[in-house]
């Protein structure tokens, strides 16, 4: 390389397009969940620049870097939402990570698809969150704890009752094709 | 159906997303611009983005630096002020602020903001048409709050005279949304020092608010710096911690609002 900017070392630089390679898909994605496609790049852009200028703050395995992005985009996101409303997402994309092969026989069925989506779509957009670090974005406990700024006890019973409250609406707007199987194992008493 | 079934059914019902979009002219042309972008500022945390583990591998000349920085941390969590202990780290800080030179307030204010432009195009034409520089002094440390009608920013010297500044913040709710008695923090983050790390803190407060105090889980009262609308305070604080920390406002009345939760606020101000 000829040169490099100041403050720079071949080290840094290197470093930072092994995880730049590795997450932009991820993190992509995790944004493009959360706002407009138009402004996924924009947030997805000043959430790198930070890791670039943080770099000796991102850690080093790229399972926490990963979500020490999606910390820092879930950050510029909440930023951005305050300063312009429009922004925000009413409801989260479910978009698969990256990649992901399309193969589950039982869920191929349609019907099922469009129950969850719809069922989805009536969860508060705090559900949504924390149902996608966990489900979607993969994060462990402590790393969505992490993302959200809350307790890892507090997390995980707002994941509990997330995952109640979407068996509880699935059951509620299922389609007559699934709605037997999803009966069978709702306990309508049980959400909270 | 348990939460594997139902976790499965989730992914197989979103929309499939294609891999390699990291390879694709935009994303490249990004990764070339950000690493001809120099590394500057390179002091401060990034707002509520906790610290990662150093690059123990990746930059071994660091290793003596992080190891430091490490011990810095620990012996500021027995020694903080308030805390006890032989009051070596941050031993002049105090609950109660003191007034900041007029100079001392112009020479950090520039120097944040030399700091500020590379990183967000913020100019020192921005810091003369400032809406608001609150300031206070506690022992050896200054601290100040620019406000402009478009950002707000923290900044902070400590003992050996070091800039750093944090808690960048746009899309400020405005004095009519705030109403008389809201508060909007701006600024919740953690810096770094030689001594460890400081939590600080900024915001805009309704016009009937007199007075902002800060109560840490360690039962210390930090008495905020308040002036013309805005506020601002600092404390040492281990790195990470901050849950359970609240804000109390006193209002000219006499009366209060107490227990507001810091991270609730940050998340979402809260308009009269």
């Amino acid at each position: 390389m000829a040169g490099q900017p100041p403050g720079v070392t071949p080290g840094d630089e290197a470093v930072f397009r092994v995880l730049f390679e590795a997450a932009y898909d991820d993190l992509l994605c995790f944004v493009e969940r959360r706002t407009h496609p138009v402004a996924a790049e924009d947030v997805v852009s000043e959430v790198f620049l930070t890791a670039w200028r943080r770099l000796d703050d991102v850690p080093v395995d790229l399972d926490n870097a990963r979500a020490w992005l999606f910390t820092a985009a879930h950050h510029v996101l909440r930023n951005r939402r305050r300063s312009d409303q429009r922004q925000q997402a009413l409801t989260l994309r479910i978009l698969r990570q990256p990649g992901t092969p399309e193969v589950d026989v039982e869920a191929d069925d349609v019907a099922a698809r469009v129950d969850l989506a719809r069922a989805w779509e009536q969860l508060s957009i705090d559900d949504q969150h924390v149902l996608t670090l966990t489900v979607f974005e993969g994060l462990t406990g402590p790393q969505a704890a992490k993302v959200l700024g809350v307790s890892n006890a507090a997390f995980s019973l707002r994941l509990l009752r997330a995952r109640r409250r979407l068996r509880k609406r699935l059951s509620d707007v299922a389609s007559p094709a699934t709605r037997p199987a999803t009966r069978a194992v709702t306990n309508p008493g049980a959400s909270s | 159906m348990n939460h594997h079934d139902l976790d499965s059914q989730l992914r197989a019902a979103a929309r499939p997303v294609p891999r390699g979009r990291v390879h694709q002219a935009p994303a490249q042309d990004l990764l070339e611009r950000i690493v001809n972008t120099p590394r500057a500022a390179m002091g401060a945390t990034p707002i509520g983005v906790g610290n990662g583990r150093r690059g123990i591998v990746r930059h071994p000349a660091r290793w003596v630096t992080v190891g430091a920085a490490a011990i810095a941390v620990t012996i500021a969590a027995l020694v903080v002020p308030g805390l006890g202990g032989d009051r070596e780290a941050y031993a002049s800080w105090s609950a109660t602020p003191a007034q900041l030179s007029a100079d001392d307030a112009q020479t950090i204010g520039r120097e944040c903001v030399r700091k500020l432009e590379p990183d967000f195009g913020y100019t020192q034409a921005d810091l003369s048409n400032a809406r608001k520089v609150i300031a206070e002094r506690r022992g050896e440390y200054g601290y100040l709050s620019i406000v402009t009608k478009r950002w707000s920013a923290a900044c902070f010297r400590d003992k050996t005279g070091d800039v750093q500044y944090s808690s960048v913040f746009e899309g400020q709710v405005t004095d009519a949304q705030l109403g008389r008695a809201g508060i909007e923090l701006q600024g919740w983050g953690q810096l770094r020092t030689s001594e460890g790390h400081v939590r600080i803190m900024s915001g805009h407060v309704g016009s009937d608010i007199a007075a902002v105090d800060v109560s840490l889980t360690n039962g210390t009262t930090v008495h905020a710096t308040v002036d013309g609308g805005y506020f601002l305070a600092w404390y040492p604080e281990e790195a990470g911690a901050g849950a359970g920390t609240t804000v109390t406002l006193h209002k000219k009345d006499g009366s209060a609002s107490t227990g507001l939760s810091a991270t609730e606020l940050y998340d979402a101000p809260k308009l009269d």
